[in-house]
């Protein structure tokens, strides 16, 4: 089968598992729960370093998404809305257990420090390395680097302005170079 | 190792990852959806209840508010004839002083006419009765004007024409003339007790509605406070006398 006609029949499945979840289908919310959560348990996990507790959240995320689906409208894809419902689910969470703590300062930023470092880690490495950051600092990272969220948003999310956000990424960005370097010298020194 | 991109690496590994809930993850979703599929059925009946107290609250409110409305009205209803009848009596007895004078002079006269009446304590005691009698006569008059006219002129007009006060004073009339006719001589006291007898039936009669057959209380009020008004004056009246006599006394035992 054309898989070009596979995506379309996806959709169209999507659709009508949504339309049925929304008449409260346990069934249809059942079959949309297990299309979507081991993404959305892994969205969780970014930001939440005890799996359990990152499960917590994505089940909170997907009781809201299950309540909200009739305001879910079929424009935009809707993976990217749980996604963000689970995004902010997580942070929610995050708060709640009061692990958030923004360092304020003002920071010139100079884009060219981190992006050029050879490196061939795994998932598993870059998680745990990830997790090492603290939470303000990994928040933003992961809301900007990875969910491609912008500055302004990640502030009003967070409810905090412009400039503490890009100030928590250049920290980030700084820590894990140091991070990724001492990986490196690592591997490095295991090869030889 | 060619040199990559880390934070693109980095999404791109992450992206793909994927992690397997727990077996029961579903299970305790389900029961949180279940759970408030309940509470939502139960939603409308405690929005039912709140509404059925606020029905019952207002009606209740309304059920005390119109009984006010009743309460406010009813006298209303009840009082607008008598009392309009009662305002004609009030404002007869102060615009027509001179009236009720001349209503007495006139009744005076009749008495006098009544050539049956020897007695001048009889005559006094009549004429007393009238004075505490004055807005009946007057309300006679004023109402009824031709009758008390008729009645100066002729009175022995037939019962059916004259009113109660009337009527009662012919009967206490026609009582002394049949003592008179018995024992010849017709004592003070006797005609004292006649007289005050017929007092007691007038007053009775003014207080008893004749259609309803019931005291009415506002006639009863009235009565009750002329008589206080009236002893009150009658006691003022006693005490200047009393204080006049002595000083009286005092004056012409020190002339002497």
């Amino acid at each position: 089968m054309n898989p070009f006609l596979k995506v379309i029949q996806l959709h169209k499945n999507e659709s009508a598992l949504i339309k049925k979840a929304i008449k409260n289908n346990r069934e249809a919310q059942h079959v949309l729960f297990e299309m979507h959560a081991p993404k959305m348990l892994s969205v969780c996990r970014y930001y939440i370093k005890d799996l359990h507790h990152a499960e917590e959240a994505m089940l909170n995320g997907f009781f809201k998404v299950f309540l909200n689906l009739k305001h879910f409208k079929n424009e935009g894809c809707f993976e990217g809305w749980i996604r963000r419902i689970m995004v902010r689910e997580s942070i929610s969470f995050l708060r709640q257990q009061k692990y958030i703590e923004f360092s304020v300062e003002d920071i010139t930023i100079n884009q060219d420090y981190v992006n050029n470092i050879n490196t061939n880690i795994e998932v598993a490495e870059i998680q745990q390395l990830i997790d090492t950051l603290p939470e303000g600092y990994k928040m933003v990272f992961v809301m900007y680097a990875i969910e491609g969220y912008k500055h302004y948003e990640i502030a009003e999310i967070l409810n905090i302005n412009e400039g503490t956000s890009k100030s928590q990424l250049f920290k980030a960005r700084k820590m894990l170079q140091e991070k990724l370097k001492q990986l490196n010298k690592i591997t490095s020194n295991g090869t030889h | 190792m060619e040199p990559i991109k880390v934070e693109e690496h980095i999404k791109e590994k992450l992206d793909k990852r994927t992690l397997q809930p727990s077996a029961d993850a579903w299970n305790r979703l389900s029961e949180r959806l279940d759970n408030q599929g309940k509470n939502k059925n139960n939603t409308p009946y405690w929005w039912l209840g709140i509404a059925a107290s606020v029905i019952g609250i207002l009606f209740v409110v309304t059920q005390f508010s119109d009984t006010n409305k009743v309460v406010e009205e009813a006298p209303k209803i009840v009082i607008t004839p008598e009392a309009i009848q009662q305002e004609k009596k009030e404002t007869i007895k102060v615009a027509s002083v001179d009236i009720e004078n001349k209503v007495l002079n006139k009744n005076e006269r009749v008495i006098y006419k009544d050539k049956t009446l020897d007695n001048p304590k009889a005559e006094k005691l009549l004429r007393t009765n009238r004075i505490n009698k004055p807005l009946a006569i007057v309300a006679n008059e004023k109402s009824n004007p031709k009758e008390e006219h008729i009645q100066m002129n002729s009175p022995e007009l037939p019962k059916e024409n004259l009113t109660f006060e009337n009527q009662e004073i012919q009967n206490i009339v026609a009582q002394v003339q049949a003592l008179r006719a018995d024992k010849k001589d017709v004592t003070d006291e006797d005609i004292d007790a006649l007289l005050i007898e017929a007092q007691k039936e007038i007053q009775l009669n003014r207080l008893i509605n004749e259609t309803t057959g019931v005291v009415d209380a506002n006639i009863l009020l009235q009565e009750v406070e002329s008589d206080l008004d009236q002893s009150f004056r009658n006691k003022v009246f006693e005490a200047i006398k009393a204080s006049y006599n002595s000083v009286k006394i005092a004056v012409v035992q020190r002339n002497d």
